[in-house]
């Protein structure tokens, strides 16, 4: 990982996002404490905690696995953060919890065990076991330990992706809620740019070991500032043509080879519509035609071989596989990007159509 | 179930079956010894109940003639402390090989493996030697403190700690465990199927243990059931099979009770670990 400068505000929840190998889960485990930064220093709440303990970070973390104790109850899962805190090694042993000082404690910790439970109503599974447990249950139990001792800050790490489709829409929402009411910082990690979106207040898009953008959701989709951030958000991907920039700011996809001022065009499915081919910037042959009820995603052939997806609605006229369609752009809402990937601030005029 | 794979599998159990009995065998000729009065033991015909039973005799001679019941319990407290010991120092050297990373970590399980391959007899002399100079022979220490660090336990936990998931430990960091709580609260009791493999294989062989015993303790009060055994035999009972088959026979029981409690777990472990 190089050059990560992330500065997280209190109460906000960051998605870092990217595609797996990317350095997300690392970063997460710098922060937490479980990994060693071979440089550079994490700041909590402005006090470096480099040299400290994972435990003294006042931290918790929701795993992939969820890693719940599986010899232990729900309750006893959820107790534990605060059994290590709270008691010491004595009135942890067998013997110890004899002594009254360690009874008080454990009925103490039984009735914020209880609140957490009733919080995330799981209050029925108290006593069963995790293998017990489906993985919607087990993931809400790895929340209620996470939760049971008031940390500052919650680091989560992929926790939704061992759940099926229906589930994960359900928990996007219950973990969004969770945050509001906590109001405590959130550090999710996801690969699912969908989670990402749907969830956070910023989101961070990593790549190649490279924090690339740090926006809120509008601003990633809207505004990418790389041509890989718009490509790893969105779906179905962003369009990316290669242009040439004529007269300054006009984009021409008629580009000769020679042509110099070489650019990568990006428009989003809705940014575009099918129209006739005669006054039309860009022209092909529709390839396929994917409905999804609400809309209409047409994928047409261009003659430069490129494939670009137009979203169309469903109640408009229907356009048939074969047929020879023209492609307009919302100009306002075209990207360009350099050969570097940066993006190229500016607005674009499309070419008159020959 | 078709009738020809019908009979391949009676063909199949019919050759375990055979095997099982040949290696029953001396189990069952020692049984019906030990419950036969002495001439009938030597007698021409080969019956496998006797005529006339003499089980009182036997077991009552088996119990008189020597301290059976003191062997019996230096046996326990034995097997038991290694047990206890081999535990103590098994899991978390297992738990470092397996889970912690550590600049020599591939070197250190190397000669874990290395020692493997060494049997312990192989080492008895010297092992005698530090043990005279210690002052320690003769003693319960002699026949516990060779067997406390087991090679065979470190290498058979840590295989089965492989497969405990890295998140799991992590999590119990982040809940605030050391290092150690982490192998007492979390390693030990994920292992128990493991553990229970390891105890019976370490138990089984510390309490037939023959030759160690032999080498390390002279007087008769910390004699181990096998060496109880045999010092009965040179008594002056002589060669009076019945009752020493007695003896055996009651030597055996308390491990054949013991396999069947942990037989359940013991397959579960040897299955999680890949052994055999």
């Amino acid at each position: 990982m190089k050059r990560i400068d992330l500065d997280i505000r209190d109460g906000e929840f960051i998605s870092l996002v990217g595609p797996s190998g990317c350095g997300k889960s690392t970063l997460l485990r710098i922060i937490s404490g479980l990994e060693q930064q071979s440089g550079g220093s994490i700041l909590l709440d402005g006090a470096t905690v480099d040299r400290i303990r994972p435990r003294d970070r006042d931290l918790a973390m929701v795993f992939q696995s969820y890693a719940l104790y599986p010899h232990l109850t729900v309750a006893e899962n959820i107790a534990v953060p605060l059994v290590m805190r709270r008691l010491n090694t004595t009135e942890r042993s067998l013997l110890g919890t004899l002594l009254p000082s360690a009874k008080a404690k454990r009925k103490e910790i039984a009735g914020e065990v209880g609140r957490v439970c009733d919080a995330l109503s799981i209050s029925m599974l108290k006593d069963r076991k995790p293998a017990s447990l489906s993985g919607g249950q087990r993931q809400r139990v790895a929340l209620a330990r996470a939760m049971v001792r008031k940390p500052s800050a919650f680091l989560m790490d992929e926790p939704l992706s061992n759940l099926d489709a229906k589930m994960r829409v359900q928990a996007r929402g219950e973990i969004a809620a969770l945050h509001r009411q906590l109001g405590s910082t959130f550090i999710y990690v996801t690969h699912d740019q969908a989670e990402a979106m749907t969830m956070s207040d910023r989101i961070a898009v990593m790549m190649g070991g490279e924090i690339l953008q740090v926006d809120t959701p509008d601003q990633i989709y809207q505004m990418p500032l790389d041509l890989r951030v718009a490509e790893f958000i969105g779906s179905p991907k962003i369009n990316v043509l290669q242009a040439a920039l004529t007269e300054g700011d006009v984009l021409s996809f008629t580009f000769a080879d020679t042509a110099n001022n070489r650019v990568q065009a990006a428009f989003r499915p809705e940014a575009a519509r099918l129209a006739g081919i005669a006054n039309a910037p860009l022209a092909g042959v529709i390839h396929h035609i994917e409905n999804l009820g609400a809309d209409l995603f047409v994928q047409v052939m261009t003659a430069g071989g490129n494939l670009v997806v137009v979203r169309c609605d469903p109640g408009g006229i229907r356009p048939a596989i074969g047929d020879k369609v023209g492609i307009v752009m919302d100009e306002a809402r075209l990207h360009v990007f350099g050969t570097d990937n940066r993006r190229i601030e500016g607005s674009y005029r499309l070419e008159a159509p020959l | 179930m078709t009738a020809r794979s019908f009979v391949s599998s009676a063909l199949r159990h019919t050759a375990l079956l055979l095997i099982a009995a040949f290696a029953l065998l001396p189990f069952a000729v020692m049984v019906s010894t030990s419950i036969k009065p002495a001439d009938e033991i030597f007698s021409e015909t080969l019956r496998w109940w006797p005529q006339k039973l003499a089980v009182i005799e036997n077991y009552t001679e088996a119990f008189s003639a020597a301290p059976l019941m003191l062997y019996l319990m230096n046996g326990v407290v034995v097997t038991a402390a290694i047990f206890f010991l081999q535990v103590l120092v098994t899991l978390p050297a297992a738990y470092a090989l397996a889970k912690l990373h550590f600049f020599g970590r591939r070197l250190a399980f190397g000669f874990v493996l290395f020692c493997l391959l060494i049997p312990y007899q192989a080492i008895a002399v010297p092992l005698f030697i530090l043990l005279y100079y210690v002052g320690l022979l003769d003693s319960y220490s002699a026949l516990v403190l060779p067997f406390t660090i087991s090679v065979f336990g470190i290498f058979l936990m840590r295989q089965f700690f492989m497969g405990v998931p890295d998140d799991l430990v992590d999590a119990a960091r982040m809940d605030g465990m050391s290092e150690l709580s982490i192998v007492w609260r979390v390693m030990l009791p994920a292992a128990i199927p493991a553990l229970t493999a390891f105890g019976v294989f370490s138990i089984v062989t510390h309490w037939n243990d023959y030759f160690w015993p032999l080498v390390a303790v002279s007087s008769d009060k910390y004699f181990t059931p096998p060496l109880g055994v045999m010092a009965f035999r040179n008594a002056e009972a002589g060669n009076d099979f019945g009752p020493l088959m007695a003896a055996a026979t009651i030597i055996v029981a308390p491990l054949l009770c013991l396999f069947l409690l942990a037989q359940r777990r013991f397959i579960e472990g040897i299955a999680f670990t890949g052994i055999k």
